[in-house]
């Protein structure tokens, strides 16, 4: 690092440009308006897809998905067809702590679990099944106990009650407020990034809570943004001159119409061909003759001879099946409307040595139309979440050594806190 | 198109390299609880790879087929570079097992305390085959086979030391090798069965507790034993169906003639029956058999037995039929017996048997031996009779008779209970009647049961005269019942009746707790259908026994108890304990115990054991050790029912003389086929203990070696303890003998025989009988390689050179058994000697059930 001094990070999972705006014009989060007037605040584009592993991912290496190869939450395990949860062992890029020199604290980053070895200390974010093992050093342990540290609230519970999920969104942040201040002071970090994922969950049960002032919920959906922004005002208050200060979040949110199961477009089109024998999960499911299937989040992959146990799909026939299928989602409609708006092939948006991995085809919907990967044979359905992914992420910086470009992505991150890298 | 290896399918759940700690919560007693949550989707079991972790979590669907990690191999799909521990890497199977690992692409280390070693210099045996010390044996593997292999001196026994290497290597396999092998060594004196014990037991416990912390993916393969149970009647008495020796003759009968013939079986078969079955039961009837068996028996309107006819299942239900339960029998006569002389300074006596029989009735319901503490040689055979009893009389003219025979004195007092005690004092007749053995264990001798009719009922009258006078039924002066705390004579009773003609029942009775003998005068059983329905048609999932005898097939069986003549074919229905067929070690999840109407599910438990020396215990122990563990820490393992095995020759311990595996010959380590090859190779007579018709499970060096890497390639999933037989020929010790013989005199040129000596084994007579052996070629991809002859011819090769002659030579006191297995040591009796291939052991071979079309048998 060059700068003399030191670099703050905040990252807020999954909210969308709009959203911060409109709630800093309004007095909800007065201290990120104050902020706003001093540094430079814009829209910044998200990965595809807009997923927090891989826009995060993108986020911490600086690299494509075509590089640091994390397509997505999920992905099919070369040569199977079992699914596998991405986590910080499937990087092939490093994150800009593991690159760089300084001491670094890094709490709750989605998707670098288990917590690796590097110079300072590091939490991990979701998903983390292992407490022990989401931490560096484990010394620090003891300490997030006594705090009650959670690392990502129970899911469960919010399809329970909302009750329950303000609940838990209320320790997780508060455990997660406590952590960050002790850490502060703890370690003499060059840079410090804390990344509250809290707002992703509540978005995605109550987004319409948002949307709709007379909610029952509005006011402490609202509460929760005014909870952070009193967070964001502390940690302005402890930076100094020298100090940059950088916030974003990784992919922005809107509201849900419809689940769309491209699986069960492909299958009736025959593309996909399934077993039905119980004994198959999932994607063991699919049967030879298979020439396409869908995984969540828009991607979809040829069922290659070379790459599937059962593939089917020669290297001559690529070409046109991929045409086939990028017209009829083209075309697709739902109770009218238009579902897809952009089909990109492979190479259109990812570069790099993970790229054979990447998806064949990904697809980018149309507002309000969540893609999904399932196997069944249901076209379309309503969602019991009511806030969806979009790609309309944000970014804010100031400081002297900060510099945000124009039209910024999200593999624009780590150049806007390491100018001297190349 | 090839074929999909064996274990192509397998998945991360057998895979070692799967970490499922951390992932998955293992409770007790096998309920699993997965901890990984992601978000809102559904939860699923989640795992990580040891190997590969940049897969990060993901579901234990990965097939062998499909990862990476795993390779083809001539012996189905292996982890690549697995790493297998082997623990007694330095003994006969525990070397030659290392060489074939390391030479096939698996990462081998072992431990060894050479007790082995030790235990043989202590017999005054060595291996004679020379063998070379570890570390020579070692550079000589690198040398020749360019392998590494890994080894540290240890006791496995020292746990503490064992964890840390464990920890330190992380096995993904532990072979274990480390038990003391030898049941004559466990029967030598206490210490010797105690430290077997300790050694076998207690050292497999430590080596659970330690995988469980350290390494609890590892799978555990070890070698077993076990016994098993069913019954036919024979000429030495009832036997188990699994018990059956080669050259017993069972009970026959031609449909016309009610005289009894005993000949041996062609062959029988045991075979799996899902379907229908007839049930036939009643108070004096119990037998089950596939519906188009053949059943024996008459139309009820007949008067006499001329009418019974071989009839099938079905065309009998639902009517009223005869069953004969009884036979005719002609036996030897005897006009004398000879007591057999005490000691030097007395003789044999000659009684007259009609004396002998009726003594001997009543000294085995009523008589006992007694000491005199302050008199060491006065030795009495005393009988008592209340003085009401009827046959007072009758009794002490048995006794005088005696008494004059053998030249004794006989004493008759009465004591203040009423009762007479009538004493005998002679030593010479004490001794004999000592080895009858006390109340729950006597019984009645062979040479007696093979007596004629005649005599053989003064032997009856006297029993229950002894006794059953007490226990006949009110009023009933036809049928008579004798009780016995000894299940033995319960059977020797039955029998001796049936030879009388009667119809005789056997059952235990839990408030007596002892047998009774329920003796009627006919044997006839009317089986009456309008009322009292007493048979079935029931749904069966089982085994079913065939078996083939010349004539017209009808053999006489028994079951809980009841004896009756049926076809030839007979189902398995009743209590386990009198009737249950081989599971391969574990009940199946549809068996069930039925008691007095009450049912137990035995699925899953591990079928009782019957072990015959203290070594077997420590075996059975340690599987109830490691089935628990697996139980309670979801540890994996495969317990090998081994068959014998013998030979030399693997193509790793052949490629130098530095690389042997030991060859033992002793009575401790030597089995059998070894001995007979080596005794052949000196042109010493072939040892055969007792009558050599046990049959026995066998398998060759190579083809052992080639079942334990297709075992440890393929592991069992966690929580999975799986009996696996491993067998690949049957053989009688006479036969082996033969063979053995026949190889040496044709091949080499040689003039070997065969001589019978006296047995020193208590198990002789109850050997099992193994058939079944199917898991290994059906789920392993087994195939037999090498057999018997060539095994044999390759032994006799290396034996034959001059240098390994010499060290034959000088062990060949080692040769004949020394220990008997009542822990005394005496030289044994020879009993007969013959040239191999001369006695005819008849057209019955042995069969073993391979579950496959060619059933392999002996060569």
């Amino acid at each position: 690092m060059s700068n003399e001094g030191k670099n703050v990070v905040i990252g807020i999972d999954g909210v969308p440009y709009t959203l911060i705006e409109e709630l800093s014009d309004e007095g909800i989060m007065t201290n990120f308006a104050k902020l706003r007037e001093e540094g430079s605040f814009k829209k910044m584009e998200s990965s595809i897809p807009a997923i927090s592993s891989t826009s995060w991912g993108t986020i911490i290496t600086g690299k494509n998905p075509g590089q640091h190869g994390i397509y997505g939450f999920t992905d099919i395990i070369q040569g199977t067809y079992t699914l596998s949860f991405s986590n910080f062992h499937s990087f092939k890029e490093s994150a800009f702590w593991q690159e760089n020199d300084g001491e670094y604290v890094i709490i709750n980053v989605p998707t670098t679990y288990p917590a690796q070895e590097m110079n300072g200390c590091h939490i991990s974010g979701f998903v983390s099944p292992n407490m022990d093992k989401a931490v560096y050093p484990e010394s620090l342990l003891e300490k997030l106990e006594e705090m009650d540290y959670k690392i990502d609230v129970d899911s469960e519970k919010g399809h329970k009650s909302e009750r329950l999920l303000f609940k838990e969104l209320e320790e997780t942040l508060e455990a997660r407020i406590k952590i960050y201040r002790y850490l502060w002071d703890e370690y003499d970090w060059d840079t410090f990034m804390l990344v509250f994922t809290g707002s992703d969950r509540l978005e995605h049960f109550l987004w319409d809570a948002y949307e709709d002032p007379n909610h029952k919920y509005h006011d402490k959906f609202l509460d929760f943004f005014r909870r952070i922004d009193e967070i964001i005002g502390e940690i302005d208050e402890k930076i100094g001159e020298e100090d940059s200060l950088v916030m974003l979040s990784d992919h922005g949110m809107e509201r849900t119409k419809y689940n769309v199961n491209l699986n069960a477009y492909l299958k009736e089109e025959g593309y996909l061909k399934v077993s039905d024998d119980e004994n198959k999960d999932k994607y063991n499911k699919i049967e030879k003759g298979t020439k396409a299937f869908a995984l969540e989040h828009g991607r979809i992959y040829l069922n290659k001879k070379k790459d599937y146990p059962r593939g089917s799909v020669e290297r001559g026939d690529k070409d046109k099946i991929i045409s086939e299928i990028k017209e009829f989602f083209q075309n697709l409609e739902i109770e009218g409307e238009k579902v897809i708006k952009k089909v990109h092939e492979k190479e259109e948006i990812y570069r790099g040595g993970q790229i054979d991995n990447a998806p064949d085809l990904t697809l980018v919907p149309e507002s309000g139309f969540n893609l999904r990967g399932k196997i069944t044979d249901k076209f379309y359905e309503e969602s019991p979440l009511t806030g969806m992914h979009n790609r309309e992420a944000f970014i804010y910086g100031k400081g002297k050594n900060v510099s945000i470009p124009n039209k910024p992505t999200v593999e624009d991150f780590t150049s806007t806190i390491q100018k001297e890298v190349a | 198109m090839s074929e999909k290896l064996h274990n192509a399918e397998k998945t991360c759940w057998n895979c070692p390299a799967a970490k499922l700690e951390g992932n998955v919560d293992f409770r007790a007693c096998g309920q699993s609880k997965e901890e990984a949550r992601i978000g809102s989707e559904d939860k699923e079991v989640l795992i990580e790879c040891k190997r590969r972790p940049e897969l990060g979590h993901f579901q234990p669907t990965i097939t062998f087929e499909q990862c990476p990690e795993w390779e083809e191999s001539e012996y189905g799909y292996k982890l690549k570079d697995m790493r297998v521990l082997i623990l007694g890497m330095d003994g006969y199977l525990g070397w030659t097992l290392s060489l074939k690992l390391a030479n096939n692409g698996f990462d081998v280390a072992g431990l060894d305390d050479f007790t082995r070693r030790g235990a043989s210099e202590e017999k005054g045996a060595h291996s004679i085959v020379p063998i070379y010390p570890i570390d020579e044996r070692i550079d000589a593997a690198k040398e020749v086979l360019d392998v590494d292999i890994d080894f540290q001196q240890m006791d496995y026994t020292n746990r503490h030391e064992l964890k840390d290497y464990l920890e330190d290597f992380q096995p993904e396999s532990i072979v274990h090798y480390a038990e003391v092998p030898s049941a004559p060594y466990s029967m030598v004196d206490a210490d010797h069965a105690i430290e077997v014990q300790r050694n076998n037991v207690l050292g497999t416990l430590g080596l659970l507790w330690s995988m469980k912390d350290v390494c609890p993916e590892a799978s555990l393969v070890k070698l077993g034993c076990y016994d098993d149970e069913t019954e036919i009647l024979t000429e030495d008495g009832w036997k188990l169906f699994q018990d059956l020796e080669e050259d017993d003759k069972v009970a026959t009968r031609e449909k016309d003639d009610r005289e009894v013939v005993f000949q041996k079986p062609n062959s029988i078969h045991e075979y799996d029956h899902e379907g229908e079955m007839y049930l036939q039961k009643n108070t004096r009837l119990d037998f089950c058999v596939t519906p188009n068996h053949r059943i024996f028996t008459q139309k009820r309107s007949n008067r006499d037995y001329k009418e019974l006819r071989l009839e099938s299942a079905c065309d009998v239900d639902g009517e009223r039929r005869v069953y004969d339960t009884g036979f005719d029998w002609n036996g030897e006569e005897k006009e004398f017996f000879t007591l057999p002389a005490a000691d030097e300074d007395s003789e044999d006596v000659s009684i007259p048997m009609d004396t002998w029989l009726r003594f001997l009735g009543w000294y085995i319901s009523e008589g006992h031996i007694q000491q005199r503490d302050d008199r060491p040689n006065n030795y009495s055979t005393i009988i008592k009779q209340h003085e009401d009893s009827e046959s007072i009389e009758e009794l002490e003219q048995v006794l005088l008779s005696l008494s004059e025979s053998i030249d004794a004195n006989m004493n008759k007092n009465k004591d203040d209970e009423d009762c007479y005690r009538f004493s005998i004092g002679s030593k010479q007749l004490a001794n004999y009647l000592d080895d009858l053995g006390k109340s729950d264990e006597k019984y009645i001798p062979k040479e007696i049961k093979k007596l004629d009719k005649n005599l053989l009922e003064k032997l009856l009258f006297s029993l229950i005269a002894g006794d059953g006078w007490k226990h006949r039924p009110e009023g009933d002066r036809n049928n008579f019942r004798y009780f016995t705390n000894s299940e033995q004579l319960a059977d020797d009773v039955q029998e001796i009746a049936l030879k009388c003609g009667f119809g005789a029942i056997v059952s235990y009775s839990e408030s007596k707790e002892g047998y009774q003998v329920n003796i009627c005068q006919t044997p006839r059983v009317h089986v009456n259908h309008n009322e009292d329905k007493t048979d079935e048609w029931i749904d069966y999932d089982g085994k079913v026994y065939c078996v083939n005898v010349d004539g017209d097939g009808i053999v006489f069986v028994r079951r809980n108890g009841k004896p009756v003549w049926s076809g030839n074919t007979m189902g398995e229905y009743g209590s386990p304990l009198t009737g249950r067929a081989l599971f391969e070690g574990i009940f199946p999840s549809d068996a069930v115990l039925q008691w007095e109407g009450k049912e137990w599910s035995m699925g899953g438990e591990l079928t009782p054991r019957n072990p015959p020396s203290f070594y077997h215990v420590s075996k059975v122990n340690d599987t109830y050790n490691v089935y628990e563990a697996c139980k309670y820490w979801w540890l994996r393992s495969y317990d090998i029912m081994q068959g014998v095995i013998f030979g030399v020759h693997t193509e790793e311990v052949a490629a130098d003389p530095r690389l042997r595996t030991r060859l033992d010959v002793d009575e401790w380590f030597g089995t059998v086929v070894n001995r007979f090859t080596s005794q052949a190779a000196t042109e010493v007579p072939l040892t055969v203990y007792g009558k050599g018709e046990q049959t026995r499970g066998f398998i060759a060096l190579e083809d052992a070696m080639q079942c334990m890497v297709r075992l440890i390639s393929s592991p069992p999933e966690p929580g999975q303890y799986d009996v696996v037989n491993q067998v690949s020929g049957v053989h009688k010790i006479k036969g082996l003998a033969d063979a053995v013989g026949e190889v040496a005199n044709d091949n080499y040129g040689m003039d070997v025989e065969v001589q019978r000596l006296e047995n020193p084994r208590v198990e002789a007579d109850k050997h099992p009988f193994e058939t079944i052996s199917r898991k290994l070629p059906n789920e392993f991809g087994f195939e037999r390689k090498v057999s018997l002859k060539e095994e044999i011819d390759r032994m006799l090769e290396i034996l034959t050179r001059d240098e390994i002659q010499e060290r034959i030579e000088s062990m060949k006191d080692a040769i004949i058994p020394e220990t008997q297995w009542s822990g005394e040591k005496e030289e044994p009796d020879v009993i007969e000697v013959y040239k191999p291939g001369e006695k005819d052991h008849g057209v019955y071979e042995p069969k073993l059930d391979t579950g496959q079309e060619d059933g392999e048998g002996s060569e």
